[in-house]
């Protein structure tokens, strides 16, 4: 049996794949100036024939990429922060990550606007390490349930869009609307310095993610039991908690806050390959980067020539599915 | 229900009123001595002169009041959230109240006007909707209330309204800024007008209040006691929600929303004057009415020139203390 | 051989316990059992290392436990815990299979072995044709029992159980304890914390007295399970009879 839903990882991992390549494709195709199939191919692959090489090269191709790296980024940042607060309705956003990310990004913004773009994961990861240490340190220091530390994960939220709110309302407009546009999450003239800035880093950590997949199993199984099992769980979650945190904080710095990415992709593909992490992580890493790059492209194609930010319709669309999610996860207990 | 520390109601009450009456005319005066125009300052309210006057009655008095008045819907909102879910973490902004209110009001300003009715209604029914969803997604009409699903729900809500406001006013740039500065509670430019319209939903929505005030009690003993001593909860969350909705979107609808006055402003109350609703109520209205003064007073002097909105001064005075609740708060399930 | 508890000082905050020695020896079926809040769940925690003690030593085997890597720990002590955690979407192979954790490196790869011992479990827990199952849609008392399979896959010396009859009915109660109960008979040393002095009798060989936070008698259940006892330790007035079934004390309150 273990032989046959290895068959299913890999039939699921390969139809997925298959499913990005036609959404990046389409990704590239869509937005004010529809570009044709043949048009695309000819661009990528530098053939004979019509090519639009400044949309593609220029804004859609690092965009595309760019959403795929955040997308399965932010994914994998959710898987685990469910498998550690062993809760299915966490996502770094319920526990503050974002808005912690956020407010850092956006004091750089503020204090100083000239800074490198390659300066920004560093700044927003910091941000969020802060806001994740305040999780931890509850975590650590007062023993709580699952719930009571999304609650606080909520409150840490909630504290730093108050800061952000502050600075947003007493800076002059001029300052601040680049900003506010880049914090509801979009990809709005996000180009190859963006991506550069962030790809190694992200593509780094996520190897790093898909190494701890069998400890994320063994967390899972909650603190008792994992360390009865022979896992230094303390250690462990501190590294994971890391992970999550970064994982997150980067994409959310180039990007802004693409919410419910990560508390839906690892749901997705829990339902499509079960629970055990060796499987969940690269499936719900291929789901977000796909959600991620649908978002974008939608927000590019629906409404032409305008465009709605992909962060926008990943809450539009992710709200109801969290709302299903909670509905769905009556009667059984959150364990 | 429980009191954070120490005994609750161990001030007694008289002392409590005078204290609280109090800290109301402090906080008037500090609310109308300080604004834009410097020259009008304290010595200027008892005995105004032409400008002064001016300053003081058409400008500062009915944006103190608006203040007092959104201290005092908030609160009880507030109040009445928590009683009826008994949660202590429930606030107009948590449950998604003031964002359903918001999303309300924008497609009132969107969609062309079939008929013709104030803002206030699309507020309210925005408000209504948004706290309906959340109950019901929390189990509340069915059996009982699971606080993690409240909230989460309440965040869920919320995002998804703030997600097709922010929507609509991508697609048309005017909505977009009239209603952008209701990202946070700005009483900056009230008038009279705005002010009465607070006044209008607030005097009912305290009186239903009071009403309800045993049905808050009952409601704490757990729905099935409820029930049992005649206070059928369905009613009492029906009644509980309209109330909570039409002050939380009223305040919406002339300041924007406000996050933590809804959620300080009981817990405070509770700590000082105990659990019973029907000295909470008159007491949580005060409360709220001498916390916001004081947050707009502090609005206008905290970054001088520069006005920070009053909704972002509530806002940082209450994430700390949320913060500190959460983390230490024994009764938080 | 043994397990050996030496002045330990343990609990959540503030202390539970405060200078607590204990002895457990090698191939006893031992349960722990006291009142409410006696601090037999903490002494269980302490030598799970669930908990950790602020004084005192824990020796497995003479070999203190904080000197050891966790993984060696793991080969030595299983514990099956109050409320044990079900993960969504894992089937009870997968979750017996989590037992062979301490033998496996990080990236968990399965050996031969590994698969071996896991059938083995199943088939003494008898949840061998539910092996595909999701442990999610299990009934309670299967579940206690793929749990108590995943302790069996760990194969260890010495194995605890804490209160593992919580919230089941009488039916999957005696499984439980009777898988307890086997797990001695093929030379496991059990520990256990019970609530229910009677069931406690049945199947002990010896007996931890608990109360405030101190050992107050250890012992052979018949030595032990007095009318006095009761009285002292839990308060209560009570007969002690010979359980007509098994001839071990049982208890009934006046």
């Amino acid at each position: 049996m273990r032989h046959a839903s290895s068959t299913r990882l890999i039939w699921t991992l390969l139809g997925l794949t298959f499913a990005a390549i036609a959404v990046f494709l389409w990704s590239l195709a869509a937005g004010a100036v529809r570009i044709p199939i043949t048009t695309i191919i000819n661009t990528l692959f530098d053939l004979d024939g019509p090519k639009q090489g400044f949309i593609i090269n220029k804004s859609r191709l690092p965009r595309s990429l760019l959403a795929f790296c955040t997308g399965s980024s932010l994914a994998l940042s959710g898987a685990i922060v469910q498998a550690l607060l062993r809760n299915p309705l966490a996502s770094p956003k319920i526990i503050g990550i974002n808005s912690g990310a956020a407010l850092g990004v956006l004091l750089t913004f503020i204090f100083a606007p000239t800074l490198d773009l390659n300066w920004l994961p560093v700044v927003a990861a910091c941000g969020g390490i802060l806001a994740a240490a305040a999780i931890f340190s509850v975590a650590e220091f007062a023993p709580v349930s699952p719930a009571r530390l999304a609650l606080v994960g909520i409150a840490i939220g909630m504290a730093c869009d108050a800061a952000v709110d502050f600075i947003l309302a007493t800076s002059e407009l001029y300052e601040v609307s680049a900003p506010l546009v880049w914090m509801t999450g979009s990809l709005w003239s996000r180009g190859w310095a963006h991506l550069n800035a962030v790809w190694p880093l992200l593509v780094g950590l996520s190897a790093i993610t898909l190494l701890y997949s069998y400890r994320l199993d063994l967390i899972r199984l909650g603190t008792a039991q994992a360390t009865s099992l022979g896992l230094n769980v303390r250690r462990e979650r501190l590294a994971l908690l890391a992970l999550a945190t970064l994982l997150a904080a980067i994409s959310v710095s180039v990007v802004g806050v693409l919410g419910f990415v990560g508390l839906m992709a690892p749901h997705i593909a829990r339902q499509m390959v079960g629970g055990t992490h060796r499987g969940l992580l690269p499936v719900a890493m291929l789901v977000g980067a796909i959600l991620a790059m649908v978002a974008d492209a939608a927000g590019r194609a629906l409404f032409a020539p305008l465009e709605v930010s992909a962060g926008i319709l990943t809450a539009m669309f992710g709200a109801p599915f969290f709302v299903f999610l909670l509905l769905s996860s009556f009667p059984s207990p959150i364990q | 229900m429980t009191a954070l520390r120490g005994q609750p109601g161990s001030v007694p009450l008289k002392i409590s009123i005078v204290c609280l009456t109090l800290a109301i005319a402090c906080g008037t005066l500090f609310s109308l001595a300080t604004g834009g125009r410097t020259d009008v300052g304290l010595a200027d309210i008892f005995r105004p002169d032409g400008l002064a006057r001016t300053v003081l009655f058409d400008i500062r008095m009915p944006r103190t009041c608006a203040a007092a008045l959104l201290g005092v819907n908030l609160g009880m909102a507030g109040l009445v959230l928590q009683a009826i879910t008994r949660n202590p973490l429930a606030s107009p902004a948590i449950l998604g109240i003031n964002q359903g209110a918001a999303l309300g009001l924008t497609l009132g300003v969107v969609l062309p006007n079939t008929i013709d009715l104030p803002l206030d209604f699309y507020a309210l029914t925005g408000a209504l909707t948004a706290g309906v969803v959340t109950f019901a997604i929390s189990g509340g009409f069915g059996g009982k209330i699971d606080s993690l699903r409240l909230v989460l729900g309440g965040v869920a809500v919320g995002a998804f309204s703030y997600a097709m406001v922010r929507f609509t006013y991508t697609l048309d740039d005017d909505i977009a800024r009239s209603v952008i500065r209701w990202t946070v509670g700005d009483i900056t430019d009230i008038r009279w007008s705005e002010t009465k319209r607070l006044a209008v939903w607030a005097v009912p929505g305290f009186l239903a209040s009071l009403v309800m005030a045993q049905r808050f009690n009952l409601m704490a003993l757990g729905q099935a006691s409820a029930r049992g001593l005649g206070a059928d909860p369905r009613i009492t969350l029906l009644l509980g929600t309209v109330v909570a909705a039409a002050l939380a979107g009223a305040s919406v609808t002339v300041a924007g929303p406000i996050a933590f006055a809804g959620l300080i402003v009981p817990h405070l109350a509770k700590f000082l004057f105990g659990g019973d609703h029907r000295v909470l109520v008159p007491t949580t209205a005060l409360l709220g009415a001498a916390l916001m003064l004081v947050a707009d007073g502090l609005s206008k002097t905290l970054t001088a020139p520069i006005e920070a909105p009053i909704g972002v001064v509530a806002a940082l005075m209450g994430a700390p203390w949320f913060l500190w609740h959460t983390i230490f708060a024994r009764d938080v399930s | 051989m043994s397990i050996d508890l030496k002045s330990i000082q343990s609990g959540y905050d503030g202390f539970k316990l405060k200078d607590v020695s204990l002895q457990i020896a090698r191939d006893s079926l031992t349960v722990l059992i006291g009142p409410n809040g006696c601090g037999k769940s903490t002494l269980l925690k302490t030598i799970s290392r669930e908990l950790h003690p602020r004084g005192g030593r824990v020796l497995i085997d003479s070999k203190d436990v904080t000197q050891q890597r966790s993984k060696m720990v793991a080969r030595q002590i299983s514990l099956l815990p109050q409320h044990p955690v079900v993960p969504p979407g894992i089937t009870v192979e997968q979750l017996v299979g989590y037992g062979r954790a301490p033998y496996q490196n990080l990236l968990g790869l399965r050996s031969r072995e590994d698969r071996l011992r896991v059938e083995a479990a199943l088939e003494i827990v008898d949840l061998s044709p539910l092996k595909d199952k999701l442990v999610s849609a299990l009934s309670g008392g299967q579940r206690q029992r793929a749990f108590v399979a995943m302790c069996i896959a760990q194969d260890t010396p010495y194995v605890l159980f804490d209160e593992p009859t919580s919230f089941l009915d009488i039916r999957y109660q005696y499984e439980v304890l009777d898988l307890m109960a086997t797990l001695h008979e093929q030379g496991k040393t059990v520990v256990a914390v019970l609530h229910d002095i009677t069931q406690a009798a049945r199947y002990a060989t010896d007996l931890v007295v608990m109360k405030d936070a101190q050992v107050c008698a250890v012992g052979k259940p018949t030595d032990i399970i007095t009318e006095d006892m009761l009285s002292a330790v839990y308060g209560i007035d009570a007969r002690v009879y010979a359980d007509p079934v098994t001839g071990t004390p049982a208890v009934s309150a006046l």
